[in-house]
């Protein structure tokens, strides 16, 4: 079976121009969700597919029979899926568009002849009227971008280093993002930080945090404690029940200490997939992301286009070291969460944090019994190809 | 029954018939007849390759009446088409 | 009117390209004809018997002179010289070559048209009120949101495979003249809390094989929930809709098989789950349609009420075309003019390239150069000065374009039928024709009033039969056409299914079976009762007695 990887055409999304194929070089494991499939059945297929490194392959009996395209978008909208969906059965070349726009990223075809026709049906258009499943804003008809959504990041991000002042880099964000501005907070420093210049700019956002429901209780305090601060509402947003008995069921309450994958679908569940679900239509996101946090982060740029959710990344603190955040927060009376001052620096869920010792890589209180490479939860992975790390 | 093979031309949709030199002409009168079965069966063998030539499509065979000599249509919907145009007079007039 | 501007240009010169491409590939038998179909059903494009037929998309109605007068040219140079308005405000060719679709569609889109969603398992051009910005009893010209229904429902990504074909009619005014309890969305623009405007939802309208009125779905959406409350609703539809059986495809038969209530909460539980997703339109986006849709200018023109109650009173015809064809405008000094297509020797409906040249320069002179088609297959021109009815009629009837009958039994819908169309079991446009001689003395048809006449040649119902006050359907009987009879449809606010009065007639019955309807009617109205409401008092019985007698 040869694979048509749709993505060719989003990931050149300024110029629309696919280029090459590249065939054969995908995860050969599935995990089929037939077009029937209920919400139950969907929750499944997802936790089957993240702990086994799957793509999820929907497929079509006949080319049109439309209902793989909903399916799709589901995935994507209610389910907050990021991996692979693939498309098998009968589809044709001129259905390329319609697949990756629903939010397919391959497509298995029997046909390698056919190759040239699905690489020209990709490219055929130059802009369409509706938001897609995945990168809604460059494909939306009204931002039929005379510029490209990666060079309006970079302008952003000259404007943001342009000036040293947190409630005035909030400003210029929320004059630059078209659209619904979005706070994930963790309550941590960086991100009481960010609160308070938020508050300070009176900027409408869309300030929400992840209950994972292994949070610290210190963490839910500090939640409490901002609100009535700042008189802001912090939406709570918790992992679907449905999902996590599914990964109960599947890997047992430990299941996150006893494998990496594991650990990584506990994040997906608790973490990734709601925060992926409560994005979907927003423009743009701020993060407390700094690049003094860890090797992985060296290279986080104050703003970036990421493609598959759709909107811009912005990271107001990339520059800061942590000098200048330990001033900030102590110069304004941020509230902070309590644990910090115990050597608690990054913090998470409780059973995977620790607090760590003076000069420790700052990421070394999160999942310590794993080895060095890749801690991430998956909340920040940007990037098609990465995939494969979060699951 | 007697029978002749009839389709639209692919490139135009005008209605054709089978003729005896294998070409798809437009006048029902000149067409092929197929008396029986053996018969007929060669006529939709050679429809079938004129399809997939991209000559004609929707090839099938239709009954007609030979009591003038020459096959005539029988249902009014095949009436219509081997006259290639509608039966309202006022219309054909002006056009 | 909607103007173009570079982007819908663009996405026009891609769509064009992909189907030449696609035309390229059949002809070279790359692709089958089983693959084709639905690609150039999808274009508009179909096999008819004699030819292939391009249905033109003219959506919600709206055409400008110059994107008539080129209807005209592709008429002439691609067609036999005519066009015929179809019963969902397009246009279509019935004389089309495979090979010229392509240069048709560039020359199309050289005026900003196309044949985009004409046909197809998809969102179809969206059906709107004709007299939109001009009728007097409007709440907001539907035109903007009918754009925006296009633009969101144009090579959808999701909505382009659905289970069947799929109708939106849009109105703004408080009489429904877009027969929205027919289509499977129907959406009318209501007024909300604190003078807001906003959206009542109906679902499961339709004609066809099972007829339905449709169904009230959602009582009142804001403007920014319209699309996503939409996507839920088709969502639900593609993942549910039977796909097993083509007659059971629609939506009206899911709203109709789990009930209204069950397809609701499926939805509205759909919707709480997606409406945050960004789907509606920004408002500056909304704000930006709906500058192309300000009503003109209209400078004050009184009327000469002296020389226009003269002329009334020395030209019958004038007269007549006055009481009929002239409606009021929300500009008093204005009015709303019917160009009817309907007389004795022409099939509802067609156009000729001569006529619509003749039109559009009407429209010029006295319509802001703006244009209307009705689903009942006249055109409007919608913002006529009174003052200039004399001179505009005057040139209408060097044109043969002044019937004085909108709305009367001769101002009849019909189908193709059998002449051309290859779904058809009987031919329409004979029976128009037998009928429309039959009432051609216009006091006649005055006399008898309102009547909404319609003909469709198959139960596909294109003729809107189910909903005409006199519905014929065309059936085969053992291989000869016959015609079945229903009464009491109706399309408008208090739309209603016909009822089939008995056994079918043969083709030459039918103008006596409709004569001897009227005389029942004619006999038993009490004064000033129309058809419609002297049916729905009596009922059927008296009407099947003088058909059928007494059993």
């Amino acid at each position: 079976m040869e694979h048509v990887d749709l993505r060719i055409a989003e990931l050149a999304s300024s110029a629309f121009a696919a280029s090459g194929s590249e065939t054969g070089s995908l995860p050969a494991g599935a995990t089929e969700l037939a077009v029937t499939a209920d919400r139950q059945e969907r929750h499944a297929a997802i936790v089957e597919a993240v702990l086994a490194g799957n793509a999820i392959a929907i497929p079509f009996a006949k080319f049109n029979d439309g209902r793989g395209f909903s399916l799709a978008r589901l995935l994507r909208s209610e389910h907050g899926f990021r991996g692979e969906i693939r498309a098998t059965g009968h589809v044709i070349p001129d259905q390329a568009l319609h697949l990756l726009r629903s939010g397919f990223d391959t497509a298995e075809i029997s046909d390698a002849d056919k190759l040239p026709h699905w690489q020209q049906a990709l490219s055929s258009y130059s802009g369409n009227y509706q938001m897609a499943a995945r990168n809604p804003l460059a494909l939306r008809r009204q931002a039929a971008l005379k510029q490209s959504a990666e060079s309006r990041a970079a302008d952003l991000g000259k404007q943001l280093a342009a000036t040293g002042d947190l409630a005035e880099r909030i400003h210029i964000i929320a004059k630059a993002v078209p659209g619904r501005l979005s706070f994930s907070t963790s309550l941590g420093k960086e991100d009481q930080a960010i609160l308070h210049a938020i508050h300070e700019a009176g900027v409408e956002a869309d300030i929400f945090t992840l209950d994972t429901h292994k949070h610290f209780k210190e963490t839910l305090a500090t939640l409490k404690r901002s609100e009535e601060h700042y008189g802001l509402k912090i939406r709570v947003i918790t992992p679907n029940e449905d999902d996590l008995r599914e990964l109960m069921a599947r890997d047992g309450e430990d299941g996150f200490r006893t494998s990496v994958a594991g650990r990584k679908a506990c994040c997906m569940i608790r973490k990734v997939l709601p925060l992926n679900r409560t994005l979907r239509g927003s423009a743009g996101w701020i993060t407390g992301l700094r690049r003094e946090q860890s090797a992985e982060r060296a290279a986080v740029e104050f703003a970036s286009w990421d493609a598959s959710l759709g909107l811009f990344k912005v990271n107001p603190l990339s520059d800061w070291t942590e000098e200048q955040l330990e001033a900030y927060v102590s110069d304004n009376n941020v509230p902070v969460n309590p644990l910090h001052a115990e050597g608690y620096v990054s913090i998470g869920c409780e059973p995977c944090t620790r607090a760590i010792a003076p000069g420790e890589d700052p990421r070394a209180g999160r999942w310590w019994w794993e080895n060095m490479d890749g801690k991430e939860c998956g909340l920040h992975i940007g990037g098609e190809r990465q995939l494969d790390k979060v699951a | 029954m007697p029978s002749v093979m009839t389709a639209n031309r692919l490139q135009d949709g005008a209605v054709v018939y089978l003729s005896d030199n294998e070409n798809w002409i437009t006048e029902l009168a000149s067409a092929r007849v197929a008396e029986d079965g053996t018969q007929l069966e060669i006529l939709q063998k050679i429809a079938a390759e004129a399809t997939g030539k991209q000559i004609i499509i929707g090839a099938y065979p239709m009954d007609v009446d030979l009591t003038t000599g020459a096959p005539a249509a029988k249902s009014v919907r095949e009436k219509i088409r081997a006259a290639r145009r509608p039966t309202i007079a006022a219309v054909n007039e002006a056009r | 009117m909607y103007r173009y501007d570079e982007f819908d240009r663009t996405f026009l010169i891609d769509r064009n390209r992909e189907f030449r491409n696609q035309v390229e590939r059949r002809l070279k038998g790359e692709l089958t004809e089983d693959q084709f179909k639905p690609l150039r059903l999808m274009n508009g494009l179909y096999l008819q018997l004699h030819a292939y037929m391009l249905r033109v998309a003219i959506p919600y109605g709206a055409l400008t002179a110059r994107q008539l007068r080129q209807l005209a040219m592709i008429a002439r140079r691609w067609d036999k010289g005519f066009g015929h308005w179809t019963t969902r405000q397009n246009i279509q060719f019935n004389w089309i070559k495979l090979v010229d679709v392509p240069d048709i569609l560039e020359a199309l889109a050289e005026v900003d048209m196309h044949a985009i969603q004409t046909s197809g398992n998809c969102i179809r051009n969206v059906t709107a009120d004709p007299y939109a910005g001009a009728a007097a009893d409007e709440v907001e010209d539907p035109r903007i949101w009918a754009e925006i229904l296009r633009q969101w429902s144009t090579n959808h990504p999701e909505f382009t495979f659905l289970p069947r074909k799929f109708k939106f009619a849009i109105t703004g005014a408080l009489e429904d003249r877009a027969a929205i309890a027919f289509h499977d969305i129907g959406i009318r623009i209501v007024g909300g809390p604190n003078g807001t405007v906003g959206f009542k939802i109906f679902v499961g309208g339709g004609q066809g094989r099972t007829p339905y009125v449709a169904q009230e779905m959602k009582a009142f959406l804001k403007p920014e929930e319209l699309l996503s409350y939409l996507e839920a609703m088709l969502r639900v539809y593609n993942l549910h809709g039977r796909r097993d059986n083509l007659y059971k495809a629609r939506i009206k038969i899911l709203v109709n098989a789990i009930g209204i209530d069950a397809y609701r909460a499926q939805v509205e539980e759909e919707w709480e789950r997606t409406r945050q997703e960004d789907i509606d339109l920004p408002a500056e986006e909304v704000a930006r349609i709906r500058s192309h849709f300000t009503p003109p200018d209209l400078e004050a023109r009184p009327l000469d009420a002296a020389a226009f109650a003269k002329r009334r009173a020395e030209d019958a015809g004038f007269d007549r075309w006055v009481r009929r064809n002239v409606i009021g405008h929300k500009n008093p000094d204005y009015a709303i003019v019917s160009i009817a297509f309907k007389e004795p020797g022409r099939p509802p409906g067609d156009a000729s390239a001569e006529e619509m040249e003749r039109v559009a320069d009407a429209a010029d002179r006295f319509s802001r150069s703006e244009l209307r088609i009705t689903y009942t297959q006249n055109v409007i021109l919608p913002h006529v000065a009174r003052a200039d009815l004399i001179a505009l009629y005057d040139e209408l009837k060097e044109a043969g374009l002044v019937a004085g009958n909108t709305d009367l039994i001769t101002d009849i819908i019909a189908c193709p039928g059998l002449d051309y169309c290859n779904l058809a079991n009987a031919r329409s446009i004979p029976i128009a024709e037998a009928i429309t001689d039959r009432f051609a003395d216009p006091e006649r048809a005055e006399q008898v009033g309102d009547l909404r006449l319609n003909i469709s040649g198959c139960i596909n119902a294109c003729g809107h039969h189910h909903a005409g006050h006199i519905g014929i359907l065309g059936v085969d009987k053992k291989g000869t056409e016959h015609y079945q009879i229903t009464l009491g449809g109706s399309p408008d606010n208090d739309a209603s299914v016909g009822d089939i009065l008995g056994p079918s007639f043969p083709a030459e019955g039918v103008p006596d079976a409709i004569d001897t309807i009227i005389d029942t009617y004619l006999a038993q109205r009490n004064d000033g009762e129309t058809f419609l409401a002297t049916y729905r008092r009596i009922g059927a019985t008296p009407f099947k007695e003088t058909l059928y007698g007494t059993r």
